[in-house]
């Protein structure tokens, strides 16, 4: 199995603020990868430097095989969008096709059309003019036509409607299909994406907190379900993710495949979005206050 | 790229190119009024040779002058047209995109950020070089009646629109633009520092650089002889210093001799503050010891003084662009 993209260590500071600290993540070839975190957990940093445009302040990447770089070979092989979706306002989908054309090596121009057509994007209107949804798939579809083997794409979906949402992810897992592309897409919801994607990265706080398959992740983790007792017993032989109590009841999330011996815990499997959320919930609230109004919902 | 640049540049491209046009207008329009002043001036100081008079007084004395306002008015904006070019087109070339955040468009293509440099900077660098050019040879003929009759190309104001020079300036603006951008990324900032960068930089030169390039020539002669150097000179300064040395204060409205005032001069000499013909022997002798001085560069090095002048602010914009290459390519996009 091909590694397409591994960093070590990676940091990332702008003058006082940490955005990215002691960054490890490997994402297998052929993946597409949710990046979930908080706003602020350092997302786009972490998809800014993979895609060379910002430099680590520390530690190693390796993408594609080198660490990122200005050179004609690597921007071949990487897509990237940005958040903003960043397209000439006054250009035309007909004229930014014609820029990747002449800046490109490898571009698939009909690729593009054939998209637009087949979302009625006219082709003949300015990019500034274009729907949110519309720009963001002209954005996607000119990332694409590059034929990239990695296509790092930051909060895509953030700014479309659900329908919009929806067109833009099947777009790019239709594209996926085909050539075996890596994608890396980041949001801060994982629900949006959870049909699509199959491995995870976690951020929060600057920090990587889960990352892996998420069907391994998922195998890995398990809720268990007993009476308000001391959780030292299962502290020893698992990873408690999250510890709820009310009253009469306590709540954990546990990591390891280790077996549960005391009967007193119902054990059962975890839902994706709900592991989520435990991680980014672990982090963002201090560890004396785990007794959450998520737990009082249950 | 060079199409990118084009489709980018084309709607600023007409606008300068008609803004370029309209100033070769006025300046064809006012340099033909010039032309057919000056020839009225020849033909008149040539039937005046006759009754004696020199060129000096047929111009000033006979009271033609040539283009009057009109020049001042035209020279100001010639001084100033190469800075737009660095304002309109310099400044937003990386600050625009910085702006929109096309610059995570644009460095993703297939191109690396230096290609990217080179060819856009490039072709502005030729655009603002063929716009200074143009204009430069256009004021170099608008210039000439003036020029010749009053022999002061050489001076600042009037070397500083012609021939070389004002390329190497709207070279420099352009630069300026550039770098302003790159670092500031914002357009309007950036359009400021440009102008602000723009001005001191001439001014600066103009001021305290150019007068230095070649060491001025002094000549130092007794005050009752006149001395005016040959041809189109620039002036740098010129006064009187009496027998101890020292330099003598200016005329400044009380009644002067050979440019200082007649109070400053030995008592032999006060017939000098009457009518013409105050001079006298004894006057002679006592003013001997008294110095003027007239401290100038030489008509001779006006190419000289071109060449140095253009080389100055080419090689600033040389700084410049390095200066542009090494942020945009190290600095996070």
């Amino acid at each position: 199995m091909t590694t397409v993209i591994q960093t070590r260590g990676l940091v990332k500071q702008f003058r006082r603020v940490t955005a990215l600290s002691d960054c490890d993540v490997t994402v297998p070839e052929g993946r597409i990868c949710a990046l979930i975190g908080p706003n602020g957990a350092g997302k786009t940093t972490l998809l800014r430097l993979l895609s060379g445009l910002a430099r680590p302040t520390a530690g190693e990447m390796s993408v594609l095989g080198s660490p990122p770089r200005q050179d004609p070979a690597f921007l071949a092989e990487v897509g990237y969008l940005a958040q903003e979706i960043p397209l000439y306002r006054r250009f035309t989908a007909e004229e930014h096709i014609s820029i990747g054309a002449h800046l490109n090596r490898r571009w698939d121009a009909a690729l593009v059309r054939d998209r637009l057509k087949s979302l009625k994007i006219p082709l003949d209107r300015a990019a500034g003019s274009l729907s949110g949804g519309q720009r963001a798939q002209l954005a996607l579809t000119l990332t694409l036509a590059k034929k990239p083997r990695l296509v790092l794409l930051d909060e895509p979906v953030a700014a479309l409607d659900p329908l919009a949402r929806r067109h833009f992810l099947a777009t790019m897992a239709d594209a996926v299909a085909g050539d075996g592309l890596t994608v890396v897409l980041s949001s801060h919801l994982v629900a949006d994406m959870e049909r699509v994607v199959d491995h995870l990265i976690l951020l929060a706080a600057s920090r990587v907190q889960l990352s892996g398959d998420i069907d391994v992740l998922l195998a890995e983790h398990r809720v268990l379900v007993g009476p308000r007792k001391d959780t030292a017993a299962i502290a020893g032989t698992h990873t408690i993710v999250q510890a709820m109590h009310t009253p009469r009841q306590t709540t954990l999330l546990i990591r390891g495949n280790a077996p549960v011996i005391d009967p007193a815990w119902e054990s059962s499997g975890v839902g994706l979005e709900e592991m989520v959320l435990a991680y980014m919930g672990r982090d963002a609230a201090p560890a004396t206050s785990h007794l959450t109004s998520v737990g009082e919902e249950q | 790229m060079t199409w990118l640049t084009w489709r980018q540049y084309r709607a600023q491209f007409a606008v300068g190119t008609a803004l370029l046009a309209a100033l070769c207008l006025l300046l064809v329009l006012t340099g033909l009024q010039l032309v057919s002043q000056y020839h009225t001036i020849i033909t008149e100081c040539a039937s005046a040779a006759g009754n004696g008079q020199n060129r000096v007084n047929c111009s000033t004395g006979g009271g033609l002058f040539v283009g009057g306002p009109t020049v001042g008015f035209v020279s100001l904006i010639v001084l100033a047209t190469p800075v737009l070019a660095g304002l309109f087109l310099g400044a937003p070339m990386a600050a625009a995109e910085f702006e929109a955040g096309t610059t995570q468009f644009a460095w993703m293509q297939g191109i690396t950020r230096a290609r990217w440099l080179a060819v856009k900077a490039g072709w502005l660098l030729l655009a603002a070089a063929l716009w200074g050019g143009v204009l430069a040879a256009l004021t170099t003929w608008w210039a000439s009646p003036t020029n010749a009759e009053h022999g002061s190309e050489f001076y600042p104001g009037r070397f500083d629109v012609l021939y070389l020079v004002p390329v190497a300036y709207a070279v420099f603006a352009m630069a300026l633009g550039i770098c302003a951008g790159a670092l500031i990324r914002r357009t309007v900032p950036a359009m400021a520092v440009t102008l602000g960068g723009f001005i001191a930089a001439r001014v600066a030169v103009t001021l305290w650089v150019r007068p230095h390039y070649l060491g001025a020539v002094t000549v130092t002669r007794n005050l009752t002889a006149l001395f005016q150097p040959s041809g189109s000179f620039w002036l740098i300064h010129q006064g009187a210093r009496n027998p101890a040395g020292q330099l003598m204060a200016g005329a400044q409205g009380q009644p002067a001799a050979f440019g200082v005032p007649v109070s400053s001069l030995p008592r032999a000499c006060a017939g000098l503050a009457g009518p013409p013909g105050g001079m006298t022997s004894s006057c002679r002798a006592a003013l001997t010891g008294f110095r003027s001085f007239v401290t100038y560069q030489p008509a001779s090095r006006f190419w000289a003084f071109q060449g140095i002048e253009t080389g100055v602010f080419v090689i600033l914009a040389a700084i410049l662009l390095t200066v542009t290459a090494v942020t945009l390519i190290r600095r996070d996009a």
